[in-house]
């Protein structure tokens, strides 16, 4: 019982997480995905996208913040309590079956498919 | 699917190179910026390019301050022009400096050749009839039997002491100190006096001695020698000869050691044929009989008027005897005198050497 409860729990919050990052816009994806997949610096980052580096980390330190607020909106959506949200991101993350390179890596369905469909 | 979805759909690499120079407007940014979140292989050409462009960038920026943490490399190279410039100036200097300086061939021109020595005509003839050196000089043989052995030194033209007086002075010193006088009986006989000739002995002797000085000397040495060798081998005598010769060179007033050469320059622009000095004061006779005479080797020649008949030929100095053994003592006390003689055997004295009168 408390082993179905545990998987159901995982599950919600790999929905969670995987709309969280779908719902970002292109920017922090590109940054999300250039540091934490790429393993570019800061001042690497800062330089392609023409901003200082002390406003890139605020950017990203931006992005970890709405992103674990969306998947605790996700997960109360979802019908866990406050309480149950907050013991669920505290789980190991070894036990989220997320593929998050893949799911950096899958651009949104409508993305370039204008030019890409004449 | 996805990947080959992507693949079609990458942007060029002007976009590309647009997008990392910030220069694509904000919809088609947004755009690049949602395909490099997706595609691993645009974001890698883009943070490569960015790269390439940074490292081209580098060179072509200057730090400040290189210049200055540098300076001293470049003052390393620094010196060698600036010591080839020195070196440059100095030559120039050296050169200008150079050309400056009278040429000593210029100067030798330049300056009148000496007068010419000439000698009387009783001089020139006078060689046939001129006494040996070894023997006695009859001029000081002459002056030494009628004056003191001091006046002899005093006067640089009889300066030179003949053996005779020499041994006279010797036999006095030693007779008074030790009772033996080897050296006057060794006097050899004194020839008779002829004036004529001693005249002209007396005019080729002041000449000989004013063209060479050592020459001089040399005679003394050897009469000096000559005196020695007359004595008796390891008489004390001889010790005493010796220190009578050296206390004559001794007292020799400074202006007698001058150079005779020096004496010739008259003022008439004739050689001095006759010259004496006492106490400093000098009387000089050219070729042409007239009379100069100077307060001091240093002072100028001025010409005395005539005031004796005839042409002088001779001009010799003239002290008082104060005793034979005070030499020196006589040389520096004694009132100057001078005496000429002329042509004709007349004798003139004088005590300054300016008023004459007839003896």
């Amino acid at each position: 019982m408390r082993r179905s409860g545990l998987g159901t729990e995982l599950e919600l919050l790999r929905n969670a997480v995987e709309q969280a990052l779908r719902r970002q816009d292109a920017e922090l994806q590109f940054l999300l995905a250039s540091y934490y997949i790429d393993g570019r610096t800061h001042a690497e980052i800062a330089s392609v996208i023409g901003v200082h580096e002390a406003t890139l980390s605020r950017k990203l330190h931006r992005a970890i913040g709405a992103i674990r607020k969306q998947v605790l909106r996700n997960l109360g959506n979802s019908g866990l309590s406050r309480r149950a949200a907050q013991e669920a991101l505290g789980a190991d993350p070894r036990d989220l079956d997320i593929h998050l390179k893949n799911l950096l890596q899958n651009p949104p369905p409508e993305t370039f498919q204008e030019k890409v469909a004449p | 699917m996805n990947q080959a979805r992507q693949s079609q759909v990458h942007p060029d690499a002007e976009s590309l190179n647009a997008f990392i120079e910030q220069a694509l407007p904000q919809p088609e940014r947004a755009q690049i910026l949602e395909h490099m979140a997706a595609c691993r292989q645009c974001r890698q050409v883009v943070f490569l390019a960015q790269q390439a462009a940074t490292a081209a960038d580098a060179p072509a920026t200057i730090r400040p301050d290189a210049w200055y943490r540098n300076w001293h490399l470049n003052w390393r190279l620094a010196w060698a022009p600036e010591l080839a410039a020195f070196a440059l100036i100095v030559i120039l200097v050296i050169a200008h400096y150079a050309r400056q300086r009278p040429n000593p061939a210029e100067m030798a021109r330049v300056t009148p050749p000496p007068a010419p020595v000439v000698l009387p005509a009783p001089a020139a003839q006078q060689p046939a009839t001129e006494p040996q050196a070894s023997q006695p000089v009859p001029n000081a043989a002459v002056k030494a039997s009628k004056k003191s052995p001091a006046a002899v030194h005093d006067s640089p033209g009889d300066f030179a002491p003949s053996p005779g007086s020499i041994g006279k002075v010797a036999g006095e010193v030693v007779g008074a100190g030790q009772g033996y006088a080897p050296g006057v009986q060794a006097t050899p006989p004194v020839p008779a006096f002829d004036q004529k000739q001693f005249a002209a002995n007396q005019i080729s002797t002041e000449a000989r001695e004013a063209r060479t000085t050592p020459v001089r000397f040399k005679a003394n040495a050897a009469e000096a020698q000559a005196t020695r060798s007359m004595a008796p081998s390891g008489a004390p005598a001889i010790h005493a000869k010796a220190a009578i010769a050296s206390s004559l060179v001794r007292s020799m007033p400074y202006d007698v050691a001058l150079p005779k050469a020096e004496a010739t320059q008259l003022p008439s622009g004739l050689a001095a044929i006759s010259i004496a000095t006492a106490q400093r004061r000098t009387v000089a006779i050219d070729s042409e009989g007239n009379l100069f005479v100077r307060e001091s080797p240093v002072a100028m020649w001025e010409p005395v008027l005539r005031q004796w008949t005839g042409r002088a030929v001779r001009v010799q100095a003239q002290q008082a005897s104060q005793g034979s053994m005070a030499v020196d003592a006589v040389v520096q006390s004694a009132p100057p005198a001078f005496e000429i003689v002329n042509d004709s055997n007349l004798v003139w004295v004088s005590q300054d050497g300016k008023a004459w009168k007839a003896r």
